[in-house]
């Protein structure tokens, strides 16, 4: 059964799978820079 | 969570997560049938065990928030129920995709709408639609609206869940949990199962809590611009 095919399937999905946890990772961090630099803006005079 | 603690846990999970990795890709045995694109099973059941249960995070807090929507730990459990339905989406997603890269090499198509994984699609939709709610309205209500709308969205859990049981379907039958409590997983397979299981709840339990203090970080921010703009109202009106 296993072909060459069935073999690349099974790598897409284990890198796919942490392509789209560490996207959702750098996601939250922009989010947590963007509330940083809203804070900072707010405490100007 | 104090940064010592939440670094050590990241440890933690990384090396339970590279653990995992290790069961599923290289420890566990080949299954007789489909071959070596069985091992997507350890990231695909995972990843849906985590979703239900970020859903039924969401279920609670929801009604917490419905029923103490006017006390001050309101906006904590409004918190909590957008943190656990976005990272359920996220882990969801994970597990259409997996099944669909499962789905070709084995069946032939990527997709088929059978009672699984149409349920399944529709409950990706309920929670997409929550966080889309969560994001466009610009109306004080949003979170209630939010609320009453992922009560109702997590009636489709169970029907995913038990649609295999339900309905005959293309997708297999329970292998876990199956007829009579019966488990159709070969025994040597069931480490890498588990080990993955408790990998991607630790993994998605220390990213939803990121995400929880993401959104509170958010809700203060916006109280101090609302309180900033009403002492500039007043400074002005002087």
């Amino acid at each position: 059964m296993d072909t060459v095919r069935s073999l690349q399937h099974l790598h897409a999905a284990y890198i796919l799978t942490w392509c789209i946890h560490l996207g959702y990772i750098l996601f939250l961090v922009r989010g947590f820079v963007q509330v940083k630099r809203e804070v900072e803006e707010l405490k100007k005079p | 969570m104090k940064r010592a603690t939440f670094t050590l846990s990241a440890i933690g999970v990384a090396i339970l997560l590279s653990l995992g990795l290790r069961e599923a890709l290289q420890v566990a045995p080949t299954e007789a049938t489909m071959g070596n694109i069985q091992r997507i099973f350890y990231y695909h059941v995972p990843s849906y065990a985590t979703a239900f249960a970020m859903f039924a995070v969401n279920l609670v807090a929801s009604i917490f928030y419905l029923v103490r929507r006017h006390t001050p730990s309101a906006m904590a459990a409004d918190a909590v129920a957008v943190s656990a339905a976005e990272i359920g989406v996220i882990f969801c997603s994970v597990g259409l995709m997996t099944g669909m890269l499962w789905a070709k090499p084995v069946w032939g198509i990527w997709w088929t709408w059978d009672a699984r994984l149409t349920s399944t699609f529709v409950l990706w939709l309920i929670y997409v639609s929550y966080l889309m709610l969560r994001r466009l309205s610009v109306a004080g209500q949003a979170p209630t609206l939010a609320a009453a709308l992922a009560i109702f969205g997590f009636v489709d859990v169970p029907i995913v869940y038990m649609s295999i049981r339900w309905w005959r379907t293309q997708h297999p039958q329970p292998v876990i949990f199956g007829e009579q409590g019966s488990s159709g997983l070969d025994p040597s397979m069931v480490p890498a199962l588990l080990i993955n299981l408790a990998a991607f709840l630790c993994y998605g339990a220390l990213v939803f809590w990121v995400r929880y203090k993401l959104e509170r970080a958010r809700q203060e921010l916006h109280e101090a611009q609302a309180l900033h703009d009403i002492q500039l109202a007043r400074a002005e009106a002087r």
